[in-house]
């Protein structure tokens, strides 16, 4: 393993690979950062660059794409509250409140730090555990998964705040009702489409983040006393107390090691990685904003590096975005999986070892320019909110090309601004639709391997394990009253 | 809108859900499965029906107001939708960044921006520029439907 590092860094380190990294990671941002163009996005548009590249530049190139894009996608979610991808959405709970206190730059800040540790851990775990863990995702299957999503939904609603917890179920349902909509994934039966070919694909995630965070917001800002702008920014913003790094280096420690364990697991991704990351500091850490904006963001960069685990360990793509990064690699004529790292090394490791490398490009590009970024939130709200609104509209254009999914983003921004200005949390709704059909389709495939007996679940340990804990942390509300 | 309504609302949307939800045409091979296309919908259906029956019964309120956003405020809320509504319409014989400098025009005005300077800065400025970003040099084409 030594060696196949060394080729990797030996690989990493040209100038030309450092050049296309460096490339990579700067247009990755730029295109992560427009509401609706994610890394997916970045990586498909950037294929037609790759291709005039040898396969290890252009890979290495594309890995810089993926962070660069990921790390874009968190600024705007905290200077906007627009997440153009569904990995970013629990960076805004915190972030953007942050913002709007006056600490965009902070918030920026702790976002590229916990980025870069989160990718670092990340990149560390990989190069140790590349292959092993390839071994142990193997052995999560359906039945695991329709477990680990009920248990994720379970830690919503359990975890809120007492009163809210009602209301947490409530949206909860309203979004796994909205997954529902669209073809059924297993038996292809037509569900709730009213007869509308546009709904026969279902609503698409980026509509449903635009209309309830980004438009929602800008409705809710309307609707409110305008607001002075915030003060100015400076690179003073990126220096943060000893203090406080102490505090967050334990968060994103945790946090990237729970969101390199989620992302290894083929279809789970930075997203679930990053909501329950930002779940679990929420309710084991100190509660505050800098650590909720650590923790996400530490888990879904780890996450990023760990879906490369099933990717160039088995050929199994593990997210939407290296399904996309499979078929580049699939078009330089190359097989991944076992094979890949013995018939060619300095491709397997130089990918692994510049994903270390882009990390570093990564924070020494966007440091300086944090205090510009920052200046977004300082502008006046009559420019503000016009200006989220375009962009919103822009993005949910850009990904789906349709006019009616414009109609229905209005739609659905009324209606959460409807339930937002009664207190209800809109969080659990996305969760609820991202988890819908991965839910639906795992417990439908379980159940087919199983010749539809519901106690398959029960017969696998790891279920097992997680749904016991389910049912555990159902409860604790429970056992918190009886203790109070 | 008193909460009591938005409860009532919700609950309508339960009903109506499952309504849709039992009309969902089953191939006769799965429609004797365990989980078919049906059952998690109507699982989830009657679970909200029981989270809006027990919010309204119980009276746990979620942080916010008891009365929701005031008459005024709403005001600014419909113009900004009404423009937005234009907006769409417009995309269907209107090209799409000519649509959203107006969009942005109006929106700016409606906002409270007076300074035409401004205005035409951005409703002119970020259409171009998005214009020759996307069309030019990431070579996206925009075919609308």
């Amino acid at each position: 393993m030594l060696e196949g590092i060394l080729t990797g860094v030996a690989t990493a380190l040209t100038l030309q690979n450092m050049l296309w990294v460096a490339f990579g990671c700067l247009a990755g941002t730029l295109i992560g950062m427009m509401p609706g163009l994610g890394p997916v996005s970045a990586i498909a548009l950037m294929i037609p660059v790759s291709y005039s590249l040898d396969p290890t530049g252009g890979l290495i190139m594309m890995a810089g794409v993926y962070y660069g894009a990921v790390f874009g996608g968190s600024t705007s979610s905290i200077l906007i509250n627009a997440p153009g991808v569904a990995s970013t959405v629990a960076t805004s709970f915190d972030g953007y409140p942050m913002a709007r206190d006056g600490q965009a730059g902070r918030a920026l800040a702790i976002a590229a730090y916990a980025s870069f540790f989160g990718g670092t851990v990340g990149a560390i775990i990989l190069l140790v555990f590349a292959s092993s863990l390839a071994a142990v995702a193997l052995h999560i299957q359906s039945a695991e998964y329709a477990a680990l999503v009920l248990f994720a939904m379970t830690c919503v609603v359990v975890f809120a705040q007492p009163n809210e917890r009602l209301a947490s179920l409530i949206t909860l349902l309203l979004g796994l009702m909205l997954g529902t909509v669209g073809t059924d994934p297993m038996g292809g039966a037509q569900r709730l489409t009213l007869g509308l070919l546009e709904l026969s694909d279902g609503i698409p995630f980026v509509l449903l983040v635009m209309a309830t965070f980004a438009l929602a917001e800008a409705f809710r800002l309307a609707m409110g006393e305008p607001q002075a702008p915030q003060g100015s920014f400076s690179m003073r913003d990126l220096l943060i107390p000893m203090s406080v790094i102490r505090r967050l280096i334990r968060v994103a420690s945790r946090s990237s090691l729970l969101g390199f364990i989620i992302g290894v697991m083929p279809g789970a991704g930075a997203t679930l990685a990053s909501f329950f990351a930002y779940d679990v500091e929420k309710r084991v850490g100190d509660g505050s904003r800098e650590a909720g904006v650590t923790a996400p963001e530490a888990a879904n960069n780890a996450a990023s590096t760990g879906s490369f685990v099933p990717l160039l360990s088995l050929g199994v793509p593990g997210s939407g975005t290296s399904a996309v990064l499979l078929g580049v690699m699939l078009a330089y004529g190359l097989q991944p999986g076992p094979t890949l790292v013995t018939e060619q090394p300095e491709i397997f490791w130089g990918v692994i070892v510049s994903m270390y490398v882009g990390n570093v490009f990564l924070l020494a590009m966007n440091l300086p320019l944090i205090p510009y970024l920052a200046r977004i939130v300082s502008l006046p709200q009559q420019i503000l909110i016009p200006l989220v609104i375009a962009f919103s509209l822009l993005g949910v254009l850009l990904t789906t090309f349709s006019i009616f999914d414009l109609a229905l983003m209005l739609l659905l921004a009324l209606g959460a601004t409807l339930l937002r200005a009664f207190g209800f949390p809109l969080a659990p709704l996305l969760l609820g639709f991202i988890l819908s059909g991965l839910f639906e389709e795992n417990l439908q495939r379980a159940l087919l391997l199983s010749d539809g007996d519901l106690t398959y679940l029960l017969d696998r340990p790891v279920a097992l394990v997680i749904l016991f804990m389910n049912a555990a942390i159902c409860l604790l509300p429970l056992w918190n009253r009886s203790e109070s | 809108m008193s909460f009591r309504l938005l409860l009532v609302v919700l609950f309508g949307i339960s009903a109506a859900y499952l309504v849709l939800v039992a009309q969902i045409e089953l191939d006769p091979w799965s429609a004797g499965d365990t989980i078919n296309s049906r059952t998690l919908p109507q699982i989830y259906g009657v679970m909200l029906c029981l989270a809006v029956l027990a919010m309204a019964l119980g009276g746990q309120n979620p942080q916010g107001p008891a009365s929701g956003p005031a008459k005024r405020k709403v005001k600014r809320l419909a113009w900004l939708s009404a423009l937005i509504c234009a907006f769409i319409v417009s995309l269907l014989w209107l090209n799409l960044w000519i649509a959203l400098a107006c969009l942005l025009l109006g929106a700016l005005w409606t906002m409270g921006e007076k300074r035409w300077s401004v205005i035409c800065a951005l409703s002119l400025g970020i259409p171009l520029a998005g214009f020759v970003l996307i069309e030019h040099v990431l070579l996206m084409t925009i075919p609308l439907s």
